[in-house]
């Protein structure tokens, strides 16, 4: 149902090597290569550009230290993204014990900041998503965006694989309805020609 | 809009990118020296590891205290804190800080003493020392709120219930 996720990006194997060696030039090799899919993944969930920046900086910071546990069995890029949203999920975790976090004007325009050329529609569909409940975005993302499996989700988020499904759907539902409501641009006055 | 176009529509949309790069303090962090390493110059760092660890250790006291109801609780109890301490790594102890933080939150059901108020109060004077200085910083912030959180909610249970006596 998705297309490929943004994180699918294959890494030459002597860049990994020379990065879990410790080479700085190579982790920062990592971090160009994945720094907008790891940024776009935390301001997606988080809305928020600070938490975004602060989860992107612990994602680099715990792969770059922790490269000796990556097996090398499978791509690194699916790795990342595990310690992209494990990072994430923590950080939200943490801040859902401090506040009541309501998407608000200001940070569905940090999201869509700085993109002129993001297209109206695509603007009312970050303004929707911005608007869905902390969980139901993240599970939306991760299921429909990266294409996790229900059981993955659901293990990330420590939750069952019914509630997973369940969120899916709200959060489909949710976004459909606010994307329903979305008033349409008033229409440009017809210009008849003068007599 | 049917459920495969909601998701084409979702990874459609634009990448986001920092507004500035956030490599300069990854390699920070990365390159951050030991404690025994650090130059004397670094005054503000130790004075934020004293804090953390002053926290984590306090913290992690109260937890052992609630858990087992003893008057003198051992920190020594908990090895893995013992060795985060000792590292004097202000993000490791930072990130074991909020994992005893979430701990503390699943043990509300346990037994409190009245001392845990004094505890909590004292490390709250330290972060409002640090905050002194330097305002504005998030981590802070977020230790302070989590101490105030979880004052608030010894204190509720304090005042709720007869056999407590402050």
């Amino acid at each position: 149902m998705t297309a490929q996720s943004s994180f699918a990006i294959e890494v030459p194997a002597q860049t990994l090597d020379a990065a879990r060696a410790g080479d700085p030039a190579a982790q920062r090799t990592l971090y160009e290569l994945f720094e907008r899919p790891v940024y776009t993944l935390a301001l997606r969930l988080c809305q928020n550009a600070d938490d975004a920046h602060d989860a992107l900086q612990d994602c680099f910071v715990n792969a770059l230290s922790r490269l000796d546990q990556f097996a090398g069995d499978a791509p690194f890029w699916g790795w990342l993204r595990r310690v992209a949203i494990n990072t994430t999920l923590q950080r939200l975790r943490a801040g859902q014990r401090y506040r009541l976090r309501v998407a608000s004007v200001e940070d569905v325009e940090v999201v869509s900041q700085g993109r002129a050329e993001t297209p109206g529609d695509q603007v009312d569909l970050l303004r929707a998503f911005a608007r869905l409940s902390e969980t139901a975005r993240t599970v939306v993302w991760l299921h429909d965006v990266e294409g996790l499996k229900h059981r993955e989700i659901a293990d990330m988020m420590d939750k069952t694989v019914s509630f997973s499904k369940s969120q899916l759907a709200r959060g489909r539902s949710r976004l459909r309805d606010l994307l329903d409501a979305t008033p349409e641009p008033a229409p440009c006055p017809q210009l008849r020609p003068t007599a | 809009m049917n459920d495969r176009h909601l998701a084409k529509a979702l990874s459609a949309l634009p990448q986001a990118a920092p507004e500035q790069s956030a490599w300069p303090d990854i390699e920070r962090r990365l390159q951050a020296p030991s404690a025994s390493d650090q130059p004397r110059s670094s005054v503000r760092e130790w004075l934020l590891a004293g804090i953390a660890a002053a926290m984590v250790g306090g913290l992690a006291a109260i937890i052992v205290s609630v858990q087992s109801g003893s008057a003198t609780p051992d920190v020594a109890a908990l090895p893995e804190v013992a060795a985060v301490t000792e590292s004097g790594q202000l993000e490791a102890l930072m990130m074991r800080s909020q994992e005893l933080e979430q701990r503390l939150t699943e043990i509300r059901a346990g037994n409190l003493r009245p001392e845990t108020v004094n505890e909590l109060e004292g490390y709250l004077a330290l972060v409002d020392l640090e905050l002194a200085g330097d305002d504005d910083r998030v981590d802070l912030w977020q230790q302070r709120v989590a101490l105030l959180d979880t004052l608030v909610d010894v204190n509720s249970r304090l005042a709720s219930n007869p056999t407590y006596q402050l």
